[in-house]
């Protein structure tokens, strides 16, 4: 068995009308991992798991998808979907739509029934699992959309903005269930706008723009890129403080900040500031979050990063 | 297979979810309590407890009696109510199916699993005829057993109602999903389905009427009022409408024929060694007491078999193949 499930090279898809979607994209995800892809509307997330799905057509693809060419039907039994924006016959039960799911995975109703049951528990929907979905809440329906996408038993999970509308108790909730999965050694792909959610389950990200994998990677590795130190320094003689300034180091709102990972590196700064007779208030590593690699790879892509005077002009001043 | 039952199983509960189903349902119920009431007397015709219709021609127990009733049946029942209003209501109530199937959020989580897409689109059609389908079952059954209990005859050609005209339905259902699946809208598939409905109609009645009167005109005859008259001669037919004839007769080759296939069952019910010297006579007629004469029965034995099944059936399902595929290429192709 490889030990990737996903080992893509240069897929591509044009749109009718010439929109390039994907310009080649290569990516490789190992099993058992929390795979985060992230980037700014319109970067071609979506595209690239409908392409996976079979629910698009890539223009160009080469490479393999659980061991199989994609766009192999049968392959979609060990796969998970839950779409961006997912919606459900009004006229079914949550436990309806969950079979309903089953019965399109070719799973025997023996077998669903018992799946069925524990999977709506696990989503926080037992006691509504006889409802129609016509009545629920959003984020109910976002819980219904995680239980029919885990029903076949999936080895590959896609989850397009799993938490949309959902309250934070069900983020939570949602967060546990991802670590349940990656110990059950399922692979899961998360497309999410909540970086900072993704930042607290994802072994890995992949941040895509204008149809292009920017930057790849394991997320502490990403984030551990930009680590630094922050010295946190009581009344200290402004010439003095200048002595400290140099490549590495910069003093920012009253702390001292040092860009390096190790902290061996800091100790000699330490000595030399207890020496001048400086109080150390405190003392903090920090490393990038992934809003900040985000927006690094991203950089001007992203229609949030456009200028502010573009982004907002200004009315003109009354007379 | 599993699939194919998850899909249909589905159908199944969108029909139990849609109220025009359920009215379609409880009119066909009325509608076929109505006729169970009606019944035969050595007076005439009788509803419920009451005396309707003094007429001799229809006393219990005569073969015109039994006729009637059948012809109720097939000249009226089927023709504006099965053919017509019930084929419309559940073209409204399914037309929406495909567009709401290709719903962004609802078409994702069904083509994402491991079922082709030429599958769940034929499938899902099928499931679809269940709109017409079964309430059609359950009136051809009151029916049946009317038409044994009232008038004693126990006709299993009833029931050859309920594919004929989930037949008919299939017709514009067809065109219905084939527009529905290319423009993605409801309104745009249901009005482009009445147009094309009501283009048929259009076609079966000019075709109609100019046969007639060609017919007619060769025969000798010459209408006068409601009668037709024997002339004696051949009569002379104007050179445009039989080139309009040929062209209205060319065109049926490639319409689907939704109101002729209707008329069909007609044709399945009612053998001609069953009327006897009755064959032609029109419930009009029945009903006035004056059955008409022979050359009017003639014309109009004439009019009903115009065509050959084959004739009927055939363009209307290769239409049916056309629309289903074409529209089958587009969901199969599409990207959603």
């Amino acid at each position: 068995m490889s030990e990737w499930v996903l080992d893509l090279k240069g897929v591509r898809k044009v749109y009718r009308g010439g929109v390039e979607a994907l310009r080649g994209v290569d990516l490789q995800v190992p099993r058992g991992t929390i795979f985060g892809l992230l980037g700014p509307n319109g970067a071609g997330k979506s595209t690239l798991v409908k392409i996976l799905t079979t629910i698009i057509r890539p223009t160009a693809c080469e490479g393999t998808f659980l061991g199989e060419a994609v766009g192999h039907k049968p392959t979609l039994k060990r796969v998970g979907y839950l779409p961006e924006h997912a919606r459900f016959p009004e006229y079914l039960t949550a436990r309806e739509v969950v079979h309903m799911a089953a019965g399109l995975s070719g799973m025997q109703p023996a077998v669903t029934r018992g799946r069925a049951n524990t999977l709506l528990e696990r989503v926080g929907l037992g006691d509504w699992q006889n409802k129609k979905v016509g009545g629920f809440s959003k984020g109910m329906k976002q819980r219904v959309g995680i239980a029919q996408a885990l029903i076949n038993d999936p080895e590959v999970i896609f989850l397009d903005e799993p938490t949309d509308g959902v309250d934070p108790a069900g983020r939570r909730d949602f967060r546990l269930l991802l670590e349940e999965l990656r110990k059950e050694g399922k692979t899961v792909f998360v497309n999410s706008h909540l970086l900072g959610e993704l930042e607290m389950v994802c072994d890995r990200v992949a941040i895509l723009s204008k149809g292009e994998i920017k930057l790849e990677g394991a997320l502490k590795d990403l984030t551990g890129r930009q680590v630094e130190y922050r010295i946190s320094c009581g009344k200290i003689d402004s010439v003095f403080k200048q002595s400290f300034v140099n490549d590495g180091t910069r003093w920012e709102a009253g702390d001292l900040v040092v860009a390096t990972a190790a902290a061996e590196e800091v100790m000699p700064l330490l000595d030399q500031l207890r020496a001048g007779g400086v109080v150390i208030e405190g003392l903090v590593r920090k490393s990038a979050s992934l809003e900040d690699v985000f927006m690094e790879a991203v950089g001007t892509d992203t229609p949030g990063a456009a200028p502010k005077a573009a982004r907002s002009p200004q009315p003109p001043a009354l007379k | 297979m599993r699939e194919t039952l998850t899909i249909l199983g589905d159908s199944l509960k969108l029909l139990r979810a849609r109220k025009l189903f359920w009215i379609v349902v409880g009119i066909s119920l009325v509608v076929g309590l109505l006729y169970a009431s009606i019944g035969f007397n050595e007076e005439g015709a009788t509803f419920l407890w009451f005396q309707v219709a003094r007429n001799e021609l229809l006393v219990e127990g005569t073969e015109l009696s039994k006729m009637f009733y059948i012809l109720l049946f097939t000249n009226f029942i089927i023709p504006h109510w099965l053919g017509f209003l019930a084929v419309l209501l559940s073209i409204l109530t399914s037309c929406s199916v495909f567009p709401e199937l290709m719903k962004e959020g609802s078409i994702e989580t069904v083509l994402s699993k491991p079922v082709s897409r030429w599958k769940i689109f034929f499938v899902k059609y099928l499931g679809m005829l269940g709109f017409m389908a079964a309430p059609l079952t359950l009136f051809c059954l009151i029916v049946f057993l009317a038409l044994g209990l009232r008038a004693e005859v126990w006709k299993w050609e009833v029931f050859l109602a309920v594919p004929l005209l989930t037949f008919v339905y299939s017709i514009l259902y067809s065109f219905a999903v084939f527009v529905g699946v290319w423009t993605r809208s409801t309104l745009f598939a249901l009005l482009a389905t009445m147009m094309l409905w009501g283009v048929c109609f259009l076609v079966h009645l000019t075709e109609l009427g100019f046969y007639s009167r060609i017919r007619n005109a060769n025969a000798g005859l010459v209408q006068e009022g409601l009668e037709l008259v024997d002339t004696g001669e051949k009569q002379e037919v104007p050179e445009d409408h039989l080139r309009y004839y040929n062209l209205i007769r060319k065109s049926t080759w490639v319409l689907p024929k939704p109101r002729k296939t209707t008329l069909l069952t007609k044709r399945f019910l009612i053998f001609d060694d069953e009327l006897g010297e009755f064959a032609g006579v029109s419930l009009i007629g029945i009903g006035a007491q004056v059955p008409e004469e022979g050359i009017m029965r003639e014309a109009q034995i004439e009019a009903e078999k115009r065509m050959s099944v084959v004739e009927i059936l055939l363009p209307s399902a290769l239409f049916q193949v056309v629309m289903l595929g074409m529209g089958g290429w587009i969901f199969a192709r599409r990207d959603f």
